[in-house]
This record gives C-alpha cells, sequence and structure tokens, in this order.
C-alpha cells in the first residue's frame, strides 16, 4: 500500500495486516476486525526498524509471530493503547 | 502477541515476515558466474502466494541456511547447478548452492567420495520432511542416482515429502527456467478452464510447453521424473494451501 505516513482513511481503504498503523483520534473508539478469509496472506520485507502488525485473530508469541525470521530480528516492542505506553520490549 | 497491536520489530539482517498460518514457501534461485535462474524465485512465490502460501524468494543462499527451513517448508523450489562428478560420470545426487563467495551443497546421501565442499545430508533427517508437500529440484542430474551422492528425488519423497520432481539429464537455459515458470502457473491454474492442475500433470504440460516453444530443443526438460502422492485426493494438488501429509 503507497501511503502518506498520515493520511484520512475511506471506506475502502484496507488495512493489511503485516502493515502496522499508528491511528490518532480525539475519542476513544472500539474497532472490531472484518478479516478477508479469501485474503492472499501477504508478505512483508522487513529491514532494520520496522512497524508490523499481527497476522491473526488469536495472539501467539513472538517466538512463533516471528518464526520466519527467526535468526534475523533482534527486537520487538508493542504500543499499549489503553495505557499510551510502550510495553516492556521482547529480545531474541 | 495480539491482534489488535502494533509492533516496532528490529532486524539485525533483511527478511520476509509472513503471516502466521500461511503455509511456507522457499524459492531459491542464482546468479552463478555462468548461469543466472533469476527471477524464476519471484515468479514461483507470486504464484505461490495468489493460492495462499507464505512464498519467499531467496537469491544465493547457503545451504545451511536453506537445509535448516526445509523441514519447515511446504514448498522447496530450487533452480539452479546440480553436481557434476570430474571423474567418472557418476553425476547428480545434489544441489549446488552459491552465496556469491563459496559453494555449499544438499545432498542425498553421503556413499564414497568425501567431497571437499561443505555439504548437508538429506540422509540424515528423520521423519522431518513429513511436512514438505512439494519439493522442486530443477538441477542437472537432480533426479539421477549418483554413486557417490545417491537419488536426492527418491530420498527426499523417502523422508516424508509427499510429491518430488527433478531431472535425470542436464538442463540448459531458458527451458529450464521456462519450464519452472510454466509448472507454477500451471499447478495453479493451468488446466483449459483456468482451474488448478495436479502437480504431476502440472509438471507433465510444462514440459509439452518447453516443447512448444523451443522445438526440437528440450534442454533435458524431457528428462523429468517425479515420485508422487497420487492418490486422486487433495494432496496431488497444491490448492488449498497446506503442509504435506505425515
Amino acid at each position: 500500500m503507497e501511503r502518506d505516513f498520515l493520511f484520512i482513511p475511506s471506506e475502502d481503504d484496507e488495512i493489511v495486516p503485516l502493515d502496522g498503523y499508528v491511528i490518532i483520534v480525539e475519542e476513544e473508539y472500539d474497532i472490531s476486525l472484518e478479516l478477508d478469509p479469501n485474503g492472499i496472506p501477504p508478505t512483508k520485507n522487513l529491514t532494520g526498524v520496522n512497524l508490523i502488525g499481527f497476522s491473526d485473530v488469536n495472539p501467539a508469541t513472538a517466538r512463533d509471530t516471528l518464526y520466519c525470521v527467526h535468526e534475523d530480528w533482534s527486537e520487538v516492542m508493542g504500543y499499549d493503547a489503553e495505557t499510551q505506553q510502550y510495553e516492556t520490549s521482547i529480545l531474541n | 502477541m495480539y491482534p489488535t497491536k502494533g509492533y516496532w520489530l528490529w532486524m539485525d539482517n533483511p527478511g520476509t515476515l509472513i503471516t502466521l498460518n500461511a503455509p511456507w514457501a522457499d524459492d531459491y534461485q542464482f546468479s552463478y558466474e555462468d548461469l543466472s535462474t533469476i527471477p524464476t524465485a519471484e515468479t514461483a512465490a507470486n504464484e505461490q502466494s495468489i493460492i495462499a502460501y507464505g512464498g519467499m524468494p531467496h537469491t544465493n543462499s547457503d545451504a545451511s541456511y536453506a537445509y535448516n527451513r526445509i523441514t519447515n517448508d511446504s514448498i522447496f523450489f530450487f533452480n539452479g547447478h546440480g553436481i557434476r562428478s570430474r571423474d567418472d560420470g557418476e553425476h547428480g545426487g545434489g544441489l549446488s548452492f552459491w552465496n556469491g563467495t563459496d559453494k555449499t551443497i544438499i545432498a542425498a546421501e553421503h556413499i564414497d567420495a568425501p567431497l571437499n565442499t561443505t555439504t548437508y545430508y538429506i540422509a540424515e533427517f528423520n521423519d522431518q520432511m513429513n511436512d514438505v508437500l512439494l519439493a522442486v529440484y530443477v538441477a542437472c542430474w537432480s533426479g539421477r542416482t549418483s554413486a557417490h551422492l545417491g537419488n536426492l528425488v527418491t530420498m527426499t519423497h523417502s523422508k516424508g515429502a509427499d510429491n518430488v520432481i527433478g531431472f535425470t539429464e542436464e538442463l540448459l537455459n531458458p527451458q529450464s527456467n521456462y519450464w519452472s515458470d510454466r509448472f507454477w502457473y500451471r499447478c495453479r491454474a493451468g488446466s483449459i478452464l483456468g482451474t488448478p492442475q495436479t502437480i504431476p500433470t502440472a509438471a507433465q504440460s510444462a514440459k509439452t510447453d518447453v516443447l512448444i516453444a523451443f522445438y526440437p530443443y528440450t534442454g533435458g526438460v524431457s528428462s523429468l521424473i517425479g515420485e508422487y502422492h497420487s492418490d486422486g485426493g487433495v494432496y496431488d494438488y497444491l490448492i488449498p494451501a497446506r503442509y504435506g501429509t505425515n
């Protein structure tokens, strides 16, 4: 998806599972995920520092989630929207 | 890690992330001094991704990298050099990897004639290749039985891979690259109706495509052989995306 860093999404915009998004809102919202079961599983090329998303509806360990790049990643750190803080980072 | 969160990820080396539930498909291509098989791995990965595999092209990889990943693969695709015996014509039995500097090998088994090159043997697996639905070895003599290194196709099949494809003769480009592109297309949509073909049919049909395109020179592609699941069921096809059967 070619996008500016900041954009206002339209109804037709797709959220790609492996991309990460920073959503800036003025009020609190609940967002439900609608998954396309026939969607093409994306791949995402990674180098250096990356903002990524998660690709399943169920949580999984960092080990399993990043297993396909298990020799290549060094650190992952989540952002907790409720506390508005970064979580403790996980080291490979 | 959780579905509704974003994560910052630091990478030591470049890599390709795939969705959690997509079966792995590793595709290897090479730029040797005397041969290029690029971009056949990209083409294969694109076709695989359309049918829900996590297709990952790799260029100029070490054998150790591929050997460590193959037991987690649903699809393993190699397009590069095979093994030529300098002394006695006992070619075959392995795949020659090239990282731009060094050569390394994946071979069927070590029978005799120790190699000067670092070599990894399929024979050392137990049943760890049960997840492999399809292994495709586009390399010279990849399906030939070598007195030194065995037979890569039959060894891979014996270790649990459902479908394995190789070639018993020397291959030439562009025929072998063309066979590869046509094979992956035919697995996805090769029938006259645009529906998937079985793996053996796709392999044979791609061979016919080469014959039509390059008549009368098939570049060794006519030596195609395979060990197939072939029970008329789902494991004869790449679709739906999944791992191999145990």
